[in-house]
């Protein structure tokens, strides 16, 4: 292969070289989807709050990096204020009971963020008492932090306002006293920046993957992640199924015979045309609102471009051969079985994936008609929760079984079509073969022996078919 | 090649042929062509004579070859008796009984390859015998025999995909021979090959159809094939498509190679060259101009 080029224009890559490429049309777009998740500064646009202060922000809002710098810069400025202010001791003409107040709302600043952590529950989290003793403890170390520890910042705020705290005495009620004469330290905003929630990161999808299988879902009833992903494929198993049954033959037949073709092709054209969504209601109304609905939809998407696939494909077969078969006497009903349908299977094998390929797509739309079932169901269901993480779960399953679907049926076809697929297939051959691409680029290769040179295999010409990976 | 007037009348003939010529003339008729047309509409809606009142008669175990310029309707004259298109007029006999259709009686090798891929060498040559409904034991056997016959025998099982042109060629003769027809119609079946595998297709040819009760009919645009091969050539001319003459071919049997050289072989050459490139016509051909496109003068060649 010396002197070839990588950006050759015909002839194909050595396994050598496509091996690798076909590993990065996987590994580049992953990597792309990883640089954006991880990476914070390629994007990022949100901030998930995770300390409030005296924000407008809850624990755990998104909002814009813009507006949330602005509350920050706000309270920074507060804080720099009063600082500036105790620094100059000056004295507050304010009237007392105005501070006190405003002191509390800024003690209670705290308690979202004990809440939060664990430290205290719903209702110790709105007594300031309560507050000032979980403060004290974190500044002692006692509390460990489950979220985004303080920064520096905000643990200085903290000790300053524990401070002041301490020097006050509790009142007889075991309320907490509150200076009058000076105003405490506001927490800062505080939060890390993220990604809008339409994009979660690989490995929350990978969890929700996982989770999907192991985790019963969230209401009773309602069916685990794999049943629904089983109605999906038994809808597609019986829509596609049917359509090949009634599709297949009638193919044949009108691309064997003209009278067929002409007396079937132009209708199914016609129909075909109609997007079949566009049956949904009449579907619903006809099949009532279960499976049946899916079923039809899926086989009337399936069915027509079968019949006008296999037509096409059947009128392409090389006429020379049908002539042949008449010189050796072959009878016409002969001729369509022994002839024609041997001779054109290979090639309705790949219309069959494309069918196929085609089915799913109507599927997805066919499982909102009536009831909501299965994938896309499950899929709706988790885009209208939000989680978005499940909807690229499912989406990443149904990517899985159409392509393992698919390489199988390639698979299939070297198995069924010897001849059209450069002789029977091996498997130990194919497996070593797969086995030298995944090693064959390793340096060590080129220490090994060259393979003898294939004796009689080299007359065998097959296609250049190269739809398997 | 040399001049005319050196070589032998084409007619001439020695003894010996002399006499197999009447010894054929003994045999029956297996195939008569009587007043022959075929006109095809253009799609402006004209009529096209192909061929026009075309008569031969083939006698048992005959090998004629036909041969013609380009566009003078060999292969259709070939299609028309293997009954893959039919006359406008006239009407072919085989055997005294007319032709209607295909059939196994008449075994067609192409000049494409025409085995079926999804069949081995074997399954391909038992196609025939099976159509005919032959039980699939003997037809085995019958398969075995044809394939021997060609030389094949050790890529029985190959599919052809795995074969050269050669080899598919000689699939192709088997499995039309398999179904022992009356006549094997040949239509350009050496043409896509290269010249060494051709002249080993056209010896070989010759030592089966010697061997076995076969008439050939094959169609060929090559002069020295066609001389090599035929007992009779017929020529065909151009406008329409009509017998131009049917040449009794004098080089005597065995045929071998070496006789490519011999007068007679060359005389019959001779003729058939004037027949289908006429002398008047290539005269009257307007010479094309080349302009020169170089600098190097021509002392360099």
């Amino acid at each position: 292969m010396a002197g070839s080029s990588w950006f050759t224009v015909t002839g194909g890559l050595s396994a050598k070289r496509s091996t690798p490429l076909i590993v990065a049309s996987f590994v580049l777009p992953m990597a792309i989807w990883c640089l954006v998740s991880y990476v914070p500064f390629i994007w990022h646009p949100l901030v998930n709050v995770q300390v409030s202060g005296g924000s407008i922000y809850r624990i755990g809002d998104r909002p814009e990096k813009a507006d949330f710098r602005r509350e920050r810069e706000e309270a920074l400025a507060g804080n720099a204020a009063i600082r500036q202010r105790l620094a100059a001791g000056e004295p507050l003409d304010e009237r007392s009971s105005r501070v006190k107040r405003a002191n509390k709302a800024v003690v209670k600043q705290f308690g979202p963020y004990a809440e939060a952590n664990g430290w205290l529950d719903a209702r110790a989290a709105l007594d300031e008492q309560a507050i000032y003793t979980a403060m004290t403890a974190y500044l002692a170390g006692e509390l460990e932090p489950t979220m985004a520890r303080l920064s520096a910042e905000n643990v200085a705020v903290v000790e300053y306002n524990a401070g002041v705290l301490a020097e006050l005495q509790a009142d007889d009620a075991g309320r907490l006293a509150l200076p009058g004469d000076r105003y405490l330290l506001s927490l800062v905003p505080q939060g890390r920046p993220e990604n809008p929630v339409f994009l979660p990161p690989p490995h929350e999808v990978g969890l929700a993957f996982y989770d999907a299988f192991v985790t019963p879902p969230r209401r009773e009833g309602e069916p685990w992640l794999h049943e629904r992903l089983g109605e999906s494929v038994v809808t597609i198993a019986q829509g596609f199924g049917l359509a090949c049954l009634i599709g297949l033959p009638l193919g044949l037949i009108c691309g064997a015979f003209p009278f067929f073709a002409k007396l079937t092709e132009p209708v199914v054209n016609f129909v075909s045309y109609i997007p079949p969504p566009a049956f949904g209601a009449l579907l619903i109304a006809v099949f009532g609102i279960a499976g049946g609905p899916k079923i039809a939809m899926v086989f009337i998407a399936a069915v027509l471009p079968l019949v006008l696939m296999v037509a096409k494909t059947t009128r392409l077969m090389e006429p020379a051969l049908l002539e042949a078969a008449q010189t050796l006497g072959a009878s016409r009903p002969r001729l369509v079985m022994r002839v024609i349908v041997p001779g054109v299977l290979p090639n309705v094998w790949n219309d069959l994936r494309i069918v196929l390929a085609l089915s799913w797509t109507i599927l997805i739309i066919a499982e909102l008609t009536g009831t909501k079932s299965g994938i896309s169901g499950y899929m709706q269901q988790q885009g209208r929760y939000r989680n978005f993480d499940n909807v690229f779960a499912a989406m990443v399953m149904i990517g899985i079984i159409g392509f393992t679907v698919d390489q199988l049926l390639v698979l299939a076809r070297r198995v069924l079509f010897p001849w059209a697929y450069g002789g029977p297939l091996n498997l130990t051959q194919a497996i070593s073969t797969a086995w030298g691409r995944v090693t064959g680029w390793a340096p060590l290769a080129a220490d090994r022996p060259a393979p003898p040179p294939p004796a009689r295999r080299e007359l065998s010409r097959s296609p250049a078919d190269a739809t398997a990976v | 090649m040399r001049p005319l007037s050196e070589l032998p009348d084409y007619r001439e003939m020695s003894p010996g042929v002399r006499g197999r010529f009447a010894r054929i003339r003994q045999r029956p008729v297996v195939l008569s062509v009587e007043g022959l047309g075929r006109t095809f509409v253009s799609a402006q809606g004209r009529a096209i004579d192909a061929l026009d009142d075309i008569n031969f008669e083939i006698r048992r175990r005959e090998f004629i070859c036909v041969i013609g310029p380009s566009g003078c309707g060999k292969s259709t004259l070939n299609r028309i008796i293997a009954g893959l298109d039919f006359p406008s007029r006239g009407r072919v006999l085989l055997d005294g009984q007319p032709v209607r259709g295909p059939g196994p009686d008449r075994g067609m090798v192409f000049q494409s390859y025409t085995l079926f891929p999804w069949l081995t060498v074997q399954k391909n040559v038992m196609f025939g015998p099976l159509a005919r409904g032959v039980g699939p034991n003997l037809a085995q056997r019958e398969a075995c025999q044809w394939i021997d016959m060609v030389g094949l025998t050790d890529f029985a099982h190959h599919y052809p995909g795995q074969l050269s042109g050669g080899m598919k060629q000689r699939v192709a003769i088997a499995r039309a021979l398999a179904n022992k027809p009356r006549i094997l119609l040949m239509d350009e079946p050496f043409g896509a090959l290269d010249a060494q595998t051709r002249a080993t297709m056209q010896s070989h040819l010759l030592k089966i159809w010697q061997n076995i009760d076969a008439t050939v009919f094959f169609v060929t645009h090559d002069l020295q094939e066609a001389t090599y091969l035929a007992d009779r050539i017929i020529v065909l001319g151009r406008n329409p498509g009509h017998v131009a003459e049917i040449i009794d071919n004098p080089v005597p049997r065995p045929r071998h190679p070496d006789q490519f050289l011999d007068p007679t072989f060359l005389a019959v050459q001779q003729r058939l060259e004037t027949l289908i490139h006429p002398p008047q016509k290539l005269a009257a051909e307007k010479p094309f101009h080349v302009p020169r496109m170089t600098l190097v003068g021509d002392d360099v060649f």
